[in-house]
């Protein structure tokens, strides 16, 4: 199943990702998400800002349909079936488009494929017992045969510059190598959207770096959602901020991010680097 | 609780890696079977099946001392069940009921040796493949899959919880039952929702329910 998908994203239409209405509660009644509303383009960087619980991950989780599959899933169920993936009741109305498709149950796997999700949590996304393994393990589920899926992964790994640790046991490796290891196995899957749970946190200000300079070289549609303020100054033009599942502002980041008493209203901070700048200003206009 | 190490899949030096694995399966499940038909008591012949298995995993090239800690965790919950189960077997009125248990334990103790020698000699996702070639339903085989993915978590899953517990009991050791139960009931939970986001992270890169690695 070695599909072209150059070729199979031009014959899609619409925005890369649109989200209308998406409401969400966790099956404990927890209301996550209360009708979001988002338009990504083709080719734009986008940060998902807001305090913890405001809805972030909830909302990355439904870009390639995983929620609201575990909704209707009990521990007894498998959902890789793409049938019983979600509800019927659910299925009436989409209310994510990835490329122009629904994610619904019938196009969940093409979902799967255009939408690369990064978990938060390296532990979560590494499984097997090497890292060329687990970085093969989506195209082998893509279909590609095992010398492909071998070749592609060590590219991905070379690309994050981790092709030495192909062999090693992925919990050897420090947390900034591991999260670097999810990107390749994300990677190799060439999706057309990445969406990044929080990229850089518990990261040391090296790998930190290190991996913001790794995003930055990516091309294709980026949605970052992270406390990182700084990281969004330098790699999303836009920001959307999100507070109790819902979006309460979208523009700018620049804009955005030096409107202090928005982000304080919203349990965030102006970034330093900003400040430092309105500080100057100030300073400046004082001294003449 | 094993260390990492032991826990590490132990990969066999020589290996008859293009020998069919689901023949390999097939032989290991008539040797659970014969053992498990041995009856209680006629040690000689369990004797003898335990030498056939030495040789099998001398020739096969098994790493035998990663095999040996694996089987020895194995082996406390098997002499567990052997154990409890020995009281109401009715060989016991016969052989006694410390020789019934032992003879039980042996037996189980064989038969997972079988089985870890299999998993240890083909690598965990070729016996897999074999076991659902031969009609084993998925969910089967997936849970299994499953199991053999994230088990490296679950022991730093524990060692995390017992750290925990050590720094508020300011190293007191007090392993009660109630905090041993406790410690178990938190590992369950917390392992239950970690295979859930596991479960998810292999969903979004494409799985489908059928192992397929860079061997099979
Ligand atoms: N598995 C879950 N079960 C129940 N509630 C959850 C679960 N995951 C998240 N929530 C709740 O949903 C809300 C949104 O969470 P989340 O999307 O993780 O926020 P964020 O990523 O922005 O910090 C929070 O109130 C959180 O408590
Ligand atoms: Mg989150």
């Amino acid at each position: 199943m070695t599909v072209d998908r150059k070729s199979d994203y031009a014959t899609a239409g619409g925005p890369a990702v649109r989200v209308t209405g998406l409401e969400y509660a966790y099956p404990d009644g927890r209301r996550a998400l209360a009708g979001v509303e988002l338009v990504v383009e083709a080719g734009e960087s986008v940060a998902l800002v807001g305090p913890n619980g405001a809805g972030k991950s909830t909302l990355l989780l439904h870009l390639n349909g995983i929620l609201p599959g575990r909704a209707s899933r009990n521990l007894f169920t498998h959902v890789h079936d793409l049938e019983s993936a979600s509800s019927p009741s659910r299925a009436i109305s989409p209310c994510v488009w990835i490329d122009g498709s629904p994610v619904d149950a019938k196009h969940l796997r093409e979902a799967r494929r255009k939408v690369g999700l990064l978990f938060q949590d390296p532990d979560d996304q590494l499984f097997c017992n090497t890292v060329l393994e687990d970085v093969a393990f989506g195209p082998r589920n893509l279909g590609l045969s095992v010398d492909q899926a071998r070749r592609r992964a060590l590219e991905c790994l070379a690309r994050v510059g981790l092709e030495d640790a192909a062999p090693r046991p992925p919990h050897h490796l420090s947390f900034g190598e591991r999260r670097r290891v999810c990107l390749a196995g994300v990677l190799a899957c060439e999706p057309m959207v990445l969406a990044l749970d929080e990229p850089t946190a518990n990261l040391d200000p090296r790998a930190r770096r290190r991996f913001i300079e790794l995003l930055g070289g990516l091309p294709g549609v980026k949605l970052i959602a992270t406390h990182d303020l700084e990281m969004v100054l330098a790699l999303c033009p836009r920001t959307v901020l999100l507070d109790r599942g819902r979006v309460v502002a979208d523009g700018p980041s620049r804009g955005l991010l030096d409107d202090a008493d928005l982000l304080e209203k919203h349990g965030l901070e102006r970034p330093l680097s900003l400040e430092l700048e309105a500080r100057f200003a100030a300073e400046r206009r004082g001294a003449c | 609780m094993p260390s990492e190490a032991a826990l590490e899949p132990a990969r066999a030096r020589v290996l008859p890696r293009r020998a069919d694995a689901r023949a390999a399966l097939g032989l290991a499940s008539v040797y659970v079977v014969v053992v498990v038909a041995v009856p209680l008591g006629w040690w000689r012949v369990l004797g003898l099946l335990a030498l056939v298995l030495a040789f099998v995993i001398g020739w096969l090239g098994v790493a035998a001392r990663a095999l040996f800690r694996r089987w020895l965790c194995l082996l406390l919950v098997v002499a567990f069940f052997a154990g409890t189960a020995a009281a109401a077997n009715p060989e016991r009125a016969r052989l006694g009921l410390a020789a019934t248990a032992l003879a039980m334990a042996a037996k189980s103790a064989l038969a997972a040796a079988a089985m870890l020698t299999l998993t240890s000699a083909y690598s965990f996702t070729n016996v897999l493949a074999a076991i659902r070639r031969l009609g084993a339903p998925a969910v089967f085989v997936d849970g299994l899959y499953f199991m053999e993915r994230y088990r490296h978590l679950l022991a730093q899953e524990l060692a995390r919880m017992t750290t925990a517990r050590r720094a508020r009991t300011f190293g007191r050791s007090s392993l009660s039952w109630t905090v041993l139960t406790g410690l178990l009931g938190g590992l369950l939970l917390r392992t239950l929702e970690r295979s859930l986001r596991v479960h998810d992270a292999m969903l979004c890169r494409g799985w489908t329910g059928e192992p397929r690695d860079l061997e099979s």
